[in-house]
């Protein structure tokens, strides 16, 4: 636990660090565009190619800051423990930090959008484990060129013992050509979240109960 | 940018001093004037010494925390409003700032659209 405690408050401190590094690139190339905007390019050779290079600044900055951000929440999420987390929240999350894992397979990742949260009881540390371990499962049943859907939703089951509703929250993994399973490791790791993990065909499907309680989600 | 805020008079809060200049610098090209203070003691110092319509205020700064420098505003100044401006992921520390009484919060890298239109709204609400 000091381990965690340590790693995830090191890589805080230099995320920040980062997106501080990030904010001071994208405010010159934003500069430098301004200048360009109100007054012309300058007369020289080449000139025309300064939008173009400060363009790419630009997008790189943004792919930079995404996944910067998504790292500074995962370091947060193992310094700060968070007793109830937002699973839409972390499944976007997941879904950004994955992103090398997805293109070395040669596949693509695609989160489903979702409003509002979705307050699930859990560590933030090892439910972002879960769906990072679920992101795996699915890539290693997929062929190349697959697109990997991530959507959360809530849902309600009547329970068979009280017939009352029972609130859930959901994550699926839907690929389009494959029939993942689910490894061990993965629904070990669910069952200590009080989660199930369900394999359907061509998906991972990963159900949570919610807070008895509403309780306040940390952001 | 809006007529509106034509010559708006911020101070920049950052101790990182090359985003803080090329903000100011930005905001200058727009009609704003933009003063920077690397830390808290120096922001609090040059609100007693000149009058801002704006504060842009960063969460993490050395020595005064930004939620402490923002109280410190807020007890000189309580009709001057505060942005606050956070480099972490989440609405925790904006909201934090929110509770101390912050307009608004936003987050690193600053979106200088979303800035403009922060800076707008405060004019139009007053």
């Amino acid at each position: 636990m000091r381990d965690v405690l340590f790693m995830g408050s090191v890589l805080a401190s230099a995320t920040h660090e980062m997106q501080n590094i990030i904010a001071i690139i994208k405010e010159s190339g934003a500069l430098a565009e301004d200048i360009i905007a109100m007054n012309g390019l300058p007369r020289m050779k080449h000139g025309e190619k300064i939008p173009q290079a400060l363009a790419a600044i630009r997008e790189q900055v943004d792919r930079g800051r995404r996944i910067m951000r998504m790292l500074n929440a995962f370091a947060h999420a193992a310094s700060d423990f968070p007793e109830v987390c937002d699973l839409a929240r972390y499944t976007a999350q997941v879904g950004v930090l994955a992103a090398r894992a997805v293109l070395i397979k040669g596949c693509s990742l695609t989160s489903a959008p979702h409003s509002g949260t979705l307050p699930v009881k859990a560590n933030a540390l090892l439910l972002m484990q879960l769906l990072y371990l679920a992101v795996l499962d699915v890539l290693a049943a997929a062929g190349k060129g697959d697109n990997i859907v991530l959507s959360v939703r809530a849902a309600q089951d009547s329970s068979p013992d009280s017939g009352t509703p029972d609130a859930r929250a959901c994550v699926a993994l839907r690929a389009s050509t494959v029939l993942p399973l689910c490894s061990q490791g993965l629904t070990s790791l669910a069952k200590e979240l009080g989660a199930d993990c369900l394999a359907e065909p061509g998906a991972i499907i990963l159900v949570f109960p919610l807070p008895e309680v509403a309780e306040g989600v940390r952001p | 940018m809006a007529v509106g805020t034509m010559g708006l008079h911020v101070l920049l809060v950052d101790d990182e001093a090359e985003f803080a200049s090329t903000l100011a610098e930005r905001l200058s090209l727009r009609g704003f004037q933009a003063k920077v203070a690397r830390d808290g003691e120096s922001a609090l110092a040059r609100l007693g010494e000149e009058s801002f319509d704006v504060v842009l205020l960063d969460m993490m700064l050395p020595g005064m925390h930004g939620l402490d420098v923002l109280r410190r505003v807020r007890e000189a100044l309580p009709d001057l409003p505060v942005v606050m401006l956070t480099g972490r992921v989440g609405a925790r520390d904006g909201i934090d700032g929110m509770k101390g009484g912050a307009k608004a919060y936003l987050s690193k890298p600053v979106d200088i659209q979303e800035l403009l239109d922060v800076f707008h709204s405060l004019k139009e609400t007053g």
